[in-house]
């Protein structure tokens, strides 16, 4: 477990498997200060706990205003954790500044939505990919290399073609690729993926995930997959976690949060999801009524229970579920099976 | 025999622009029948969008070429004029929600004012009545009538999309085209807005065209599916045939990377990516890409006849 020896900043930890340890992490960001001294949040990210083993993917999973963008802009360190502890490498880097958070980010690579959002219109696909090199002060001869190397990963070949173009002369997933290649271009341990495909079409998409999925395999990433669409997560990681108004209600293996859910909303987005079936048209799905709820004033108890068909009065409306483990290595926070 | 319900026959619409002629809609056929739903799938780019404005006849200022023939009834709009269209057909017989419907409605009109403009600008209903009706409706959708008098910021994304089908249905047009209904909404969200329209498509008989990149989606609907790539339908098939056996080499490699939740698949991606609308390939215009093409696929491919106006443009189903 945890303990207190770990706050000391830049300490390292022996006997961690995990390349990343999250606990009980909280991102609240301030919505507005009040008289005498009241300050409202909204509590995007509220107590999450998680590990990350090296080359593993973990997919997060949850709709708009989960918190899940938050989370991994907080794992980032691009938002300041408001409590909780981030370990990366057996090393703290919850509270880091300067020197060595951009020592730390060397180390995790980042994946937009957007691509053509993420890249300056204005430099060519050499000054983007170089800029993250010169910051590290990579000699010229090193940067030339990499350049090359990272654009052959991301199969941006052949590399003259590309090298000299601008964003806007790429399609959306030749962008997107060239993300990744500036991801990668350190030769980091992890990658946040925050919803690297949805702005995608479906053949591109598989072809960019695959992508992923390659260069984690080949060089022993971790990877934080985070999306609203489950449907893809079968293929692209190891793990599901399951997010829902800023915090983590189910964390399993991929198969078994698709084959055997235990929490409800978990089933609910299950449900909601269709595959491919001319049979599809003649059902109604079976959908948890209402909207997901406000993260500045979330529901007290279960933040799930108001929409919530199990939902026992005078406990889910007044307890904080705990994390139970249904089955080993399945944690689900619910009060169904504590 | 009754004519069917839309019956669009060698559509061409055409955009100039500084490149050239930019082919949207290129040769499109095809027919729907009342209380059926066809689904229109395809990558961005392929021209879907653009057929549903050909058929509402919204276009913008620099289109070059708009022929070809839209029956509605069995009349033919394209000899309508711009007012005519816009006073019998547009609303009344064909009514659309749009991929950007969600930040249509005006922040600071009550809810059911708007969705009974309709009804007094189309159908020349008073004030009192439409707004009578538009409570109505907005009941049907699913919105508590008290919302007819509160604005739109005071909904949350699905009620505003569902305020947008109200008043799309407000005018008992014969036929709605839905444009990427619900990409702007949540998973849930989505699922229930997809049940209230399976609910409407039954209660009312009423037939939709299906506008989606999302192929899992279109099956929630679809009696009927066209599959478009580079402003050509290439197969137009029954929904029970399609989503088990895609016949056009397209429409195979597409349901080969469509990711599924309840089977482990091997998924696959087509190399490449679509042509330029400006100066498309000859021939089969998905040759280049295809893995099964020979010589023939340098001239236009025929079309195959699957019966029930079904149909698939391609040279490996020719038995001639």
């Amino acid at each position: 477990m945890l303990d207190a020896g770990f706050t000391g900043r830049g300490e390292r930890m022996v006997n961690s498997q995990a390349l990343l340890s999250v606990r009980d992490l909280r991102k609240w960001h301030e919505l507005k200060r009040g008289l005498f001294g009241r300050v409202d949040y909204v509590k995007a990210v509220d107590g999450v706990s998680f590990d990350l083993k090296r080359g593993e993917a973990v997919s997060i999973v949850g709709e708009s205003g989960s918190g899940k963008t938050t989370l991994g802009k907080t794992i980032l360190r691009l938002y300041k954790p408001t409590s909780g502890v981030i370990l990366f490498d057996g090393i703290d880097v919850t509270n880091l500044k300067s020197r060595e958070l951009r020592e730390y980010r060397r180390n995790v690579g980042f994946v937009q939505q957007d691509p053509f959002g993420a890249l300056a219109p204005f430099m060519t696909v050499r000054q983007i990919l170089e800029e993250p090199l010169i910051i590290n002060k990579i000699k010229k001869r090193e940067r030339i290399k990499r350049i090359r190397s990272s654009l052959e990963e991301v199969r941006l070949t052949p590399v003259e073609d590309f090298i000299n173009k601008y964003p806007h002369m790429l399609s959306g997933g030749q962008q997107q690729r060239l993300v990744i290649a500036r991801a990668i271009i350190l030769n980091p341990k992890l990658i946040i993926a925050d919803e690297p495909v949805s702005m995608l079409d479906a053949s591109v998409r598989i072809e960019i995930l695959t992508l992923l999925r390659e260069l984690q395999r080949r060089h022993n990433l971790s990877v934080i997959y985070i999306t609203h669409d489950l449907s893809t997560t079968r293929y692209f990681s190891e793990w599901i976690y399951i997010m829902y108004a800023g915090k983590i209600v189910e964390k399993a293996e991929t198969g078994e949060v698709l084959s055997k859910p235990f929490h409800p909303y978990t089933r609910a987005l299950l449900n909601a999801t269709p595959d491919p079936d001319p049979k599809n048209r003649f059902v109604m799905r079976d959908v948890p009524p209402g909207e997901p709820p406000s993260l500045a004033n979330p529901p007290k108890g279960c933040r799930f229970h108001p929409r919530c068909i199990y939902m026992k009065k005078g406990l889910c409306d007044k307890k904080e579920p705990p994390e139970v483990e249904v089955e080993r290595n399945h944690l689900v926070g619910c009060w169904l099976y504590a | 025999m009754c004519p069917p319900l839309l019956r669009v026959e060698d559509l061409r619409l055409y955009f100039s622009t500084r490149k050239g002629a930019v082919k949207a809609v290129d040769d499109v056929s095809f027919e729907v029948d009342r209380g059926e739903t066809l689904a229109l799938i395809g990558e961005s780019g392929c021209g879907k969008s653009s057929l549903a404005k050909a058929i509402i006849r919204l276009l913008p200022r620099n289109v070059s070429v708009y022929e070809g023939h839209v029956y509605l009834n069995g009349e033919d709009l394209m000899n309508l004029d711009e007012e005519e269209f816009r006073k019998t057909v547009r609303w009344t017989g064909i009514s659309m929600v749009s991929q950007a419907a969600l930040n249509s409605l005006n922040p600071v009109i009550k809810v059911g004012q708007q969705v009974a403009e309709p009804l007094i600008l189309h159908k020349g209903m008073k004030g009192k009545e439409a707004l009578e009706k538009a409570r109505e409706t907005l009941q049907r959708v699913g919105i508590p009538e008290t919302f007819a008098d509160r604005y739109p910021f005071e909904l949350s994304g699905g009620m505003r999309q569902r305020a947008i089908i109200a008043m799309t249905l407000i005018t008992n047009p014969d036929l709605i085209i839905l444009d990427e209904p619900t990409s702007a909404l949540d998973v849930l969200t989505q699922a229930n807005i997809m049940n209230l329209l399976k609910k409407i498509k039954r209660e009312l008989n009423l037939s939709f065209i299906f506008i989606t990149h999302d192929i899992a989606l279109s099956s929630e609907l679809a009696d009927k599916v066209a599959v478009m790539y580079a402003g050509q339908i290439v197969e137009l098939s029954d929904a029970e045939r399609f989503y088990k056996s895609p016949l056009h080499p397209y429409s195979t490699k597409l349901m080969a990377s469509v990711p599924t939740l309840r089977e482990n698949k091997k998924l696959e991606f087509i190399p490449g990516s679509p042509p330029s609308l400006i100066e498309p390939p000859k021939g089969c215009r998905f040759a280049p890409r295809c893995p099964y093409r020979t010589e023939d696929c340098s001239r236009d491919p025929p079309l195959i006849s699957l019966g029930d106006g079904c149909y698939v443009r391609c040279w490996l189903h020719w038995k001639g």
